[in-house]
């Protein structure tokens, strides 16, 4: 399998998120035949050297220092449960990295990578995809560019058609996007639907 | 049947200045209620006047139902409004006009049809090779 190295090849290329933090793509093709794909989009950034934690982790030993535990202040006390579910909630729920692993007629499989190692995983099987696509749309203040898998499901009296967002929570911007919607349009040809 | 145009008419030129005098009007007297003390007012006769409190409670109030919409109520209708990215209302409507192979005449134009995302997709993000 992988040990055959020679087949596995691996491009890594550095983007930028849309609220800019620095990215890395990595492009994993698993055969010599454009049948397996894997793309991973991962935070540059460590979490625990971050600007942020280290400054989360001094403001909550300062207020801890500044509190009396024997007459504590209500407004300190308000103040360090907030900054530390804050904390706690970016140490459960912070997205470190996100893939897409496509096996050309078994199906596509979307991970994301939380902190300490976590991972969630959404599979599509091949025959419900109809094409890979590239779409804009509005959201809250900006308009964003995001790569998405628009799904028919056949068999049914009345086919519903649906789109899943890929890379949703490490938004890479449209060059990284077209690098990987190009890779995914040679490589795989999706079954065509002839309604659109 | 009168005309529906925004021409300046002269019954129209009347109504604005009319309006225009009365601005001004209510301006200073709005002026005059709230700054002239209650008992130069009364040493004049005109006693009947609502309380100076509502010079100024009725401005804040008006400024900050005006804040409150433009800045909470109007984004947030306009929030509701917009599809989740998920949503196939950003890509397309009822409304789309899908083009069947079958209508396309021989070396003519085809008829006017929403191009399918697809096809939009390949056109600008795949390069020529």
């Amino acid at each position: 399998m992988c040990e055959n190295s020679n087949r596995v090849t691996k491009l890594t290329s550095t983007h930028r998120s849309v609220d800019g933090k620095k990215l890395w793509l990595d492009i994993i093709s698993h055969d010599s035949s454009n049948l397996c794909f894997e793309f991973t989009v991962k935070n540059v950034s460590v979490f625990f050297t971050g600007k942020k934690f280290v400054f989360s982790v001094f403001v909550i030993v300062s207020l801890l220092a500044a509190l009396d535990i024997h007459n504590p202040n209500l407004y300190v006390v308000v103040v360090l449960i907030f900054v530390i579910g804050r904390l706690i909630a970016e140490l459960l729920w912070s997205v470190n990295s996100e893939s897409v692993l496509l096996v050309a007629p078994v199906g596509l499989q979307l991970t994301a990578t939380y902190q300490f190692g976590r991972q969630t995983s959404q599979f599509i099987p091949w025959h419900f995809i109809t094409d890979v696509i590239i779409n804009e749309a509005i959201t809250l203040h900006r308009v964003v560019y995001y790569l998405a898998v628009l799904l028919e499901q056949p068999y049914h009296e009345t086919t519903r058609k649906k789109l899943i967002p890929l890379f949703q929570h490490t938004r890479p911007r449209l060059a990284c996007l077209e690098m990987i919607y190009q890779r995914i349009q040679r490589g795989a040809a999706f079954p065509e639907v002839s309604s659109q | 049947m009168p005309e529906h145009t925004p021409a300046p008419t002269p019954s129209r030129a009347v109504y604005g200045f009319v309006l225009y005098l009365c601005c001004y009007s209510a301006l200073a007297l709005y002026f005059v209620w709230a700054i002239i003390p209650d008992s130069f007012l009364h040493s004049l006769g005109l006693t009947y006047w609502p309380q100076k409190y509502w010079a100024i409670a009725i401005p804040i109030h008006v400024g900050l139902a005006i804040a409150l919409f433009g800045a909470v109520i109007y984004p947030a209708i306009n929030l509701t409004m917009t599809p989740p990215l998920g949503d196939l209302r950003t890509v397309t409507d009822p409304h789309a006009v899908s083009l069947q192979d079958k209508m396309v005449p021989e070396g003519g134009i085809p008829p006017v049809s929403d191009i399918p995302i697809s096809q939009v997709c390949r056109h600008l993000y795949m390069d020529p090779n």
